[in-house]
């Protein structure tokens, strides 16, 4: 390093990122100013954290059996979704990819369907569909199924379109059908993405599972949120002990799975 | 390698062996029979019937059509602001996290931090933080902080962070490849190695896993209003009870018109990065 100056970077692609660097600098500045936060309070209530902290020093124990149990439904309804969800993507996502989509038109409607699916914030379809057809485990797995779906298509279609289409064409020139082609043609290409893409989603739902409890549709975050409105400290931080615990093992097994995958 | 985009799933690698015996196969069989008897298991837990999943479908579709449409469009210049302020959340949560998960993916990367118990102690921190869902973290920040939009952004910062701090880590992993070795080689000191052999190369990544846990978040602070962490979630979840469908529908659909009109942008941006 004698003074000498080595280029590491073109000008050009470098002067391009600086620019939208500061002009997301100049959004968030505008939009952290906008939020009018209260910051003096922030700092006030900041000196209670430790107070407030130490009445989290506590464990109920009593609660576990409940919450492993309620715990497990969360883990359920995840899973259920996840399997419906799976099997439903495949087939929209062949009809709604570029490249194997027999029909515009159709394509085009799933690919729409599924963006308005996923702008919706997951509890808020989970608000309508509650208001229509009522709690429980149903109306949840229905939730799920719709928030599953919006992602799984839309990253399936990704995967079939990054694939190309060499061999489709080679495969419709010696007179596969459609379902040929894409069976035996696209889908053994595809389907170890598709795994990756689904483990993924797997440890989404179930922090989506758990949210939904929240909000009253059973599961872990239904007793969560009652320990919460009780401030029973103690159960509260056994809830959260279970929650965190059971993630973390999914987790571990998520990682483990997509190792597996991807080898 | 630059211009190589760096998506949030790490591309499958195609295994060009043919296979010599049956021994993989006959293992996809028993994962795939595992993974049936798992969803079995679940249904028969849950009590849940298919058949009614499915037809709760046209239920609500048809419960939608009648009750919901059409939207009271006199419900959104009141509620305009509490929108609005959504995307401020995601903007200043989804910033404040990306530079404080920078701080952390340089602690949590092997090739950038080489003590061993504070790499463990930041991963312990980073994946409680990341695997408790915001909207726990929001009423429990709540104990602190009391009612208001300084929970959700504090919420969305926590939930954030551990997941952009892992990616970070793992794509600065990535890139340190060769360009490292090299400024090793000509005695340049770690400082040096961070600012010029990691940080260019990772502005790419940065920005792509940015924006996509912006995305996340959008959806994330919309909801937080529901246990009381401010934005527009309390006034659909009110509607939603007090049974005015009509304006609930109005700013649902305020409100995804202008996340998508938002992901419309930061996806032009991610394009221009590439």
């Amino acid at each position: 390093m004698s003074g000498k100056h080595v280029k590491l970077s073109p000008a050009s692609w470098k002067l391009k990122t600086a620019g939208i660097l500061v002009a997301i600098a100049a959004v968030f500045m505008i939009s952290f100013y906008m939020l009018d936060l209260n910051l003096v309070r922030f700092v006030e209530r900041l000196g209670n954290a430790g107070r407030v902290l130490a009445l989290f020093v506590a464990f109920d124990a009593t609660v576990l059996p409940d919450a492993i149990l309620e715990m497990l439904t969360s883990l359920a309804i995840a899973v259920a979704a996840l399997a419906v969800g799976f099997i439903i993507s495949i087939a929209l996502a062949f009809l709604a990819a570029a490249n194997t989509a027999p029909s515009k038109i159709i394509a085009s409607i799933i690919k729409s369907m599924v963006a308005i699916i996923r702008a919706v914030p997951s509890l808020v379809w989970i608000l309508m569909i509650v208001a229509s057809i009522g709690f429980g485990n149903t109306a949840g797995m229905v939730a799920l199924l719709l928030s599953t779906c919006g992602y799984l298509v839309k990253a399936f279609a990704s995967s079939i379109e990054e694939k190309g289409s060499d061999s489709i064409e080679a495969m419709r020139a010696v007179g596969a059908n459609w379902f040929g082609i894409v069976l035996k043609g696209v889908l053994p290409g595809v389907i170890g993405s598709f795994l990756s893409w689904t483990s993924i989603r797997f440890e989404s739902n179930i922090t989506e599972s758990v949210t939904l409890g929240m909000v009253g549709v059973g599961g872990i975050g239904t007793l969560l949120m009652r320990a919460i409105s009780q401030f029973n400290y103690g159960r509260i931080v056994a809830i959260l002990a279970v929650i965190v615990s059971f993630m973390l093992f999914v987790e571990l097994v998520a990682t483990a799975l997509r190792r597996r995958i991807n080898k | 390698m630059r211009s190589k985009p760096i998506s949030p799933l790490k591309e499958s690698e195609e295994s060009e062996k043919t296979p010599l015996s049956n021994q993989p196969k006959r293992r996809v069989v028993t994962i795939t029979t595992l993974c049936l008897a798992v969803v079995a298991a679940a249904f028969i837990f849950l009590g849940i019937d298919l058949w009614d999943v499915f037809m709760a479908f046209p239920a609500f579709g048809s419960f939608f059509v009648t009750r919901f449409m059409p939207p009271n469009l006199g419900a959104i210049p009141n509620n305009i602001n509490l929108i609005v302020d959504t995307i401020f959340f995601a903007v200043a949560g989804t910033g404040i996290s990306s530079v404080l998960a920078l701080a952390c993916g340089l602690l949590l990367s092997e090739k950038t931090n080489s003590i061993a118990w504070l790499r463990l102690t930041v991963r312990f921190t980073l994946s409680i933080l990341r695997n408790v869902p915001v909207l726990v973290w929001a009423s429990l920040l709540i104990f602190i902080f009391g009612i208001g939009s300084i929970v959700g952004l504090i919420a969305i910062i926590f939930a954030t962070l551990g997941f952009l701090a892992r990616s970070y880590a793992e794509s600065m992993s990535e890139v340190a490849g060769e360009k490292i070795e090299a400024l090793r080689a000509v005695g340049a000191s770690k400082a040096q190695m961070i600012f010029h052999g990691i940080l260019p190369e990772f502005i790419p990544a940065w920005v792509n896993w940015t924006l996509f846990t912006f995305e996340i978040n959008l959806r994330a602070s919309a909801i937080l209003g529901m246990v009381g962490a401010g934005g527009i979630g309390i006034v659909i979840q009110s509607n939603l009870r007090l049974f005015r469908y009509h304006n609930a529908l109005a700013l649902i659909a305020t409100l995804t018109a202008m996340i998508l009109l938002t992901e419309f942008l930061t996806n032009r941006l991610r394009g221009k990065v590439k």
